[in-house]
């Protein structure tokens, strides 16, 4: 059980701190400066295959959401 | 406000619902309140841009149709409980802006659902489709009034909706209604018995051939449709003001043919004589405004007019149904306000509807309320951004994903339906930047650059602003492109930014010395085919079109892409003889150019019989003639000319570096979408 709720623990933990990277990338102090370390062509590339993901995973989030009372 | 507008600003009536003035924002796919493909749900980036036009003051604002049942995922639209939860409050802060919204719903798009590679794979595999038919189900969302062909697919043929279906989604119609009304929703409009789309396929008695009581009179042929607004009417309540997207005329010839504008053809669809029954038919059934234009996807320009088009296209055609009925009209296509706002004070039209001038301009209206009118920039038609459902002989959709999920931006107004994504930030480091080209990327750059409060500069070769776009706006119908140059040209001055004509750069690097940064918009140059004998005697578009240099009547132009079939219906404007020689196997076979534009150019050509060399090439060109290569024969053609028309290159100046960057056709060959879209990404960043 103390390993299982530990499991959880550490679980909750990368979600919060890959929430807060996701909340720190999206800010426009770091999208410039990713812009300049990864060049124009890199960064612009990645960004936007990074928001078809995004707009990929609304789908079944939104289709669970709508099964919601 | 100039007084010539002033009809557009009285207030008019959709039964009981008073539309404080004359500006119905059309419905356009993507603009919805309850997302686009996706299953349903309350859309935010849609409220937000909805809740803009009603603060810009449209009077009636229609958001882009939402299918009565989810393409993904399948859940009916009124099934959704937290959707109509958060809509109420929507409405509330909507409503303080005095303009009306009604949600147009729509049964589908039967035989004209624009399905890619993978979903025609899925809708011709019974096994596969019935395995992925939780989630999507490509059949049942392709099916018609009956066994017709797809408009976009090969061998795909649409299934009859059974009578059960038909009737479930007419109470679904109702069901829905009541749900919109109690949310706060001001009305519904039906889409459609129009453009082809699935109740209009009931309606064409040559794509219904049902034996059953929705086939073979008119009257039978408009039941789904009348039965929609009745289920409606019972209920969400009698006095709930119900809308009908409706085409006059279908101005289709056959499967996949469209009608040119004035041509002398025979009505595959609906004609003229059909639709004044019709109406009359549709307003006893209860419907309480008709939102026309005319055409089909088969003859898609009609209800998407392109550039070629002309102007208040359907007018003459929704001015002449109105004589037969009571109720309120309002007319789509091309409308220009001030010809509306005439029609409408002669008591010949009581609204206009207007689509994508929302998209590029988001203050278009206040703009004429405050006599700006001049400065508001105007949409060409590109449909690049907002509606690229594109497709040659022999594919599907070839649309990309990410813009199948994403209609309605605009591909001039990057923040449209992404203003998370594209917006103007103020810089706390302000720099000085030169920019070196003075074309649409440089002096889109430009303006980002100033309005984030940075200081650029515009280094042009030339004389004139505007690059590569001065030779693409020459052609006499391209009146948009040439107000969209001025529009910049004004632009440029009301920001009071500096540009520097005649100022050929050599060397970016030296720039750097006295900029910041330096941003290299240098656009492109036609492509070269030295393996082609006398290739160095072609001319160029921009000898042709913008020095109109190049003589005589018999112009061939190797390569059948968007600029030479542009530059070919030009010529056969003012009476010449153009040939097109294409490598491939249709005209304008490129992705992202929406089927409206395309398939005007490929029916011109057809109807103004020009020559079109398919699959074929040129072999040598010489003073007079040139050999033009087909999959069976070689010969030589007489002409004035040869127009180079394989394509371009980039032609970016000197390195990248840290602090130079690239905008526009130097970095790949695009439209205008890519060049401003890009021009915006690189310069939120500095």
């Amino acid at each position: 059980m103390k390993k299982k709720a530990k499991k959880l623990l550490v679980l909750v933990c990368l979600g919060g701190v890959g929430y807060l990277f996701a909340k720190l990338i999206k800010t426009d102090f770091c999208k410039e400066r990713l812009f300049k370390i990864l060049g124009e062509d890199t960064y612009l590339a990645i960004e936007d295959k990074v928001y078809l993901l995004g707009d990929l995973l609304m789908w079944p989030i939104d289709f669970v959401r709508a099964l919601l009372p | 406000m100039n007084p010539k507008y002033e009809p557009l600003f009285t207030p008019f009536k959709i039964g009981e619902v008073e539309i404080p003035n004359r500006i119905v924002q059309c419905s356009m796919g993507g603009t919805t309140l309850f997302g686009w493909l996706e299953p349903s749900h309350f859309d935010l980036e849609g409220a937000d841009f909805l809740l803009k036009r009603a603060k810009d003051g449209v009077g009636l604002v229609l958001p882009g149709m939402q299918v009565i049942r989810d393409t993904m995922g399948r859940k009916w639209l009124d099934s959704n409980r937290q959707m109509y939860r958060v809509l109420k409050p929507y409405m509330d802060e909507y409503h303080k802006t005095g303009s009306k919204l009604f949600i147009q719903l729509a049964g589908g798009f039967g035989r004209s659902m624009a399905v890619t590679p993978w979903m025609a794979a899925l809708a011709r595999n019974d096994l596969l489709n019935k395995i992925a038919s939780p989630i999507v189900d490509v059949q049942y969302a392709c099916a018609s009034a009956s066994a017709t062909p797809n408009r976009w697919a090969d061998n795909l043929t649409s299934r009859p909706f059974t009578v059960e279906e038909i009737q479930e989604m007419v109470w679904h119609f109702g069901a829905t209604a009541k749900k919109l009304r109690e949310a706060g929703i001001d009305g519904v409009e039906i889409h459609a018995v129009h453009e082809g789309y699935n109740l209009d396929q009931f309606a064409i008695a040559n794509m219904n051939f049902r034996t059953d009581q929705y086939g073979g009179s008119l009257e039978n042929r408009l039941r789904f449709a009348t039965e929609i607004v009745q289920e409606i009417h019972k209920q969400a309540g009698d006095d709930f003001p119900v809308s009908l997207r409706y085409s006059v005329r279908s101005c289709t010839k056959g499967w996949r043919k469209g009608a040119m504008p004035g041509e002398d053809f025979v009505e595959f669809g609906r004609d003229m004589a059909e639709s004044e029954k019709a109406v009359k038919i549709l307003q006893d059934a209860g419907y309480a405004f008709l939102n026309c234009d005319n055409g089909t996807y088969d003859a898609w320009y009609w209800a998407h007019p392109p550039q070629y088009m002309p102007d208040n296209c359907n007018l003459e055609d929704v001015e002449h149904i109105r004589q037969f009925i009571d109720i309120p009209v309002a007319c789509a296509g091309r409308m220009d306000p001030v010809k509306a706002a005439e029609e409408i004070a002669a008591g010949r039209l009581d609204a206009v509807a207007i689509a994508r001038q929302n998209l590029v301009d988001e203050h278009w209206i206040t703009k004429i309320k405050e006599g700006r009118e001049d400065e508001i920039r105007p949409c060409i038609r590109c449909h690049n951004g907002c509606f690229n459902f594109s497709k040659a002989a022999g594919t599907e959709n070839m649309q990309a994903l990410g813009d199948s999920l994403h209609l309605a931006r605009c591909a001039l107004n990057p923040p449209t339906m992404q203003h998370n994504r594209y917006k103007i930030v103020p810089t706390k480091n302000p720099k000085k930047v030169a920019i070196v080209g003075g074309g649409v990327g440089g002096m889109e750059s430009a303006l980002v650059l100033k309005k984030r409060g940075h200081n650029p500069v515009i280094f042009e070769k030339e004389d004139k602003l505007g690059g590569l776009f001065l030779t693409a706006s020459a052609m006499t119908f391209k009146e948009n492109d040439k107000q969209l140059l001025k529009w910049y040209e004004d632009e440029l001055k009301r920001y009071g930014i500096e540009v520097r004509f005649n100022s050929e750069i050599k060397d970016v690097n030296e720039l750097l010395k006295s900029f910041d940064e330096v941003i290299v918009a240098t656009g492109s140059v036609p492509r070269n085919m030295p393996q082609i004998k006398g290739f160095d005697k072609t001319r160029s578009f921009r000898e042709l079109l913008r020095e109109q240099s190049v003589k005589g009547d018999t112009i061939v132009f190797l390569g059948g892409g968007q600029s030479s079939c542009e530059a070919a219906y030009d010529l056969v404007l003012a009476g010449k003889h153009p040939i097109i020689v294409e490598y491939g196997n249709d005209l304008v076979a490129a992705q992202a150019t929406c089927l409206a534009n395309t398939s005007f150019l490929r029916d011109a050509m057809e109807y103004h019989k020009v020559p079109v060399y398919l699959h074929s090439t040129i072999t040598e060109i010489g003073d007079g003639y040139c050999v033009i290569k087909t999959p069976d024969d070689a010969f030589k053609q007489e002409c004035d000319a040869v127009v180079n028309g394989v394509g371009f290159v980039p032609a970016p100046l000197g390195d990248k570096g840290a602090h130079i960057h690239r905008v526009g056709d130097c970095v790949a060959i695009g439209n205008l979408r890519t060049v401003v879209w890009r021009a915006w990404d690189v310069c939120m960043r500095i």
